[in-house]
């Protein structure tokens, strides 16, 4: 068997394997390759800077569990800023399981600085309707949440008597994995001059850039690279960072094999055309 | 067209019939999840009751136990975090981690440079995946400029027009249905 035969024969088997194996292998030796920050990303982080003490913020996530992997560490290096700066939170999502990455990764570190529930921060929960929702709660939060995701009437919150409609917030921060950015881009920004601010998945980054040079969104991170970048702005390197060493092994796998398939897609037409 | 007219009018009679429209929809959305709820169920009953898949009972089972956990409990309880956080989160991360693997084998098979087209998405491609790790700028010295410009100005031409002539097309394909042109949808042929 020739080798162009071979390599258009590889076994899935090498290919999960080679794969396991060097992403695997940052975790036990770190490459720690240090990053060029990209605009976006310093951006984002000085507008959060530009928050004062006591501002409100909508914190949207738009994700699922299965993206905190992707996400996560800027889901926390976020709640790290925002704490940092005194910034007021109230969280709402239009992914069912947005709530659950709250709670499992923006609340303990706000609570780790002190904030308090109802007062200083919400978790709304998640409510069904998209677009919709996203339009409504604009104009006024208590009519589509009457009650939190613990189970508190809104009404009693004291920070949602305070912050019931968009003119209350000084920017929105969505992480999607899907299309909420282009919600309130429409239903925000457009509607009432909201800032908003993007943290897509890296697939969904591309989507939603020409948001972001229309000037709709004021800033966007780039997927995992995006939040690895901004832990270092805000000087807390963390999970995000963590992962980059090894994504960067994945997508090096992905290219590598692309890359054989194509050698020996090629050297297989060279032979034919030979024969 | 009263949703729409809000958005360009204050007029408050317009304002309020649009946001009870609004929130019928939001509404009619929440319902999208019970109707899921249900049908789930029921064809997981059947494959049960047919003997055909153990793991219909284990679909089954943990939708309603983690349903009345909720229901019961709050989503915010001890018990319900952890539930989710040492079954849901990693049993959901690990589906993410797959498509990695299953990534790197269509890859290798599809992403072939049968055309000049498929040559240059090809190269476009390994670009952008270079671009988005740190250790592609030590590989490939100026991957990032030109990943960049890929980003900036050759994809986000394409996507812009994508979104105006999405946005158009919608426009236009809302004005017929309610002018009554479009009844492919809602009138039997």
């Amino acid at each position: 068997m020739s080798i162009i035969d071979r390599l258009s024969r590889i076994d899935k088997r090498v290919m999960y394997w080679t794969m396991l194996l060097l992403i695997a292998l940052p975790y036990a030796r770190p490459l720690g390759l240090p990053m060029q920050i990209s605009t976006y990303s310093t951006e984002f982080k000085t507008t959060i800077d530009g928050l004062a003490k006591g501002d409100v913020a909508l914190v949207s996530i738009d994700i699922g569990l299965g993206s905190v992997s992707e996400l996560g560490g800027g889901v926390i290096a976020l709640a790290k800023q925002l704490s940092a700066e005194g910034v007021k939170v109230v969280a709402v999502s239009t992914v069912a399981e947005g709530p659950l990455v709250f709670d499992q990764y923006f609340k303990p570190v706000l609570e780790s600085t002190g904030y308090r529930y109802g007062t200083d921060y919400v978790n709304l929960g998640y409510a069904a309707g998209d677009e919709t929702m996203i339009a409504r709660i604009a104009e006024d939060i208590s009519s589509v949440y009457t009650i939190d995701y613990s189970g508190n009437k809104v009404a009693s919150l004291p920070l949602m008597q305070s912050a019931n409609t968009y003119a209350s917030y000084r920017l929105v921060v969505t992480f999607d994995a899907g299309t909420a950015t282009g919600f309130y881009a429409r239903q925000w920004q457009a509607k009432y001059g909201t800032t908003i601010l993007s943290i897509p998945t890296a697939v969904n980054f591309s989507y939603f850039f020409p948001l972001y040079q229309a000037g709709s969104v004021k800033a966007i991170l780039n997927g995992p690279r995006g939040c690895a970048e901004y832990e270092q702005l805000i000087g807390a390197p963390g999970m995000a960072n963590q992962g980059i060493d090894s994504l960067s092994m994945g997508q090096l796998v992905v290219i590598g094999f692309m890359l054989l398939g194509n050698v020996a897609f090629i050297g297989d037409r060279i032979r034919r055309r030979a024969q | 067209m009263l949703v729409i007219a809000s958005y360009f009018t204050t007029n408050t009679s317009i304002a309020s019939a649009s946001d009870g429209l609004q929130l019928w929809g939001i509404i009619i959305a929440g319902f999208a999840a019970v109707l899921g709820l249900i049908s789930y169920t029921s064809y997981n009953a059947r494959q049960i009751a047919k003997k055909r898949s153990v793991y219909a009972v284990v679909a089954v089972g943990s939708a309603l136990a983690t349903v009345a956990l909720g229901l019961t409990l709050t989503p915010s309880s001890a018990e319900y975090g952890w539930l989710t956080q040492n079954i849901l989160t990693p049993l959901t991360m690990s589906v993410g981690s797959f498509i990695g693997f299953f990534i790197v084998s269509a890859a290798f098979r599809s992403f072939r440079a049968r055309s000049l087209e498929a040559g240059i998405v090809l190269a476009a491609a390994v670009v952008i995946m270079l671009k988005n790790i740190p250790i592609g700028e030590y590989l490939v010295p100026g991957v990032l400029p030109l990943g960049n410009w890929l980003n900036d100005v050759a994809s986000l031409g394409g996507n812009r027009g994508f979104t105006i002539a999405f946005a158009v097309g919608a426009v236009i394909a809302g004005v017929r249905q309610i002018l009554g042109f479009e009844r492919g949808r809602v009138v039997k042929p």
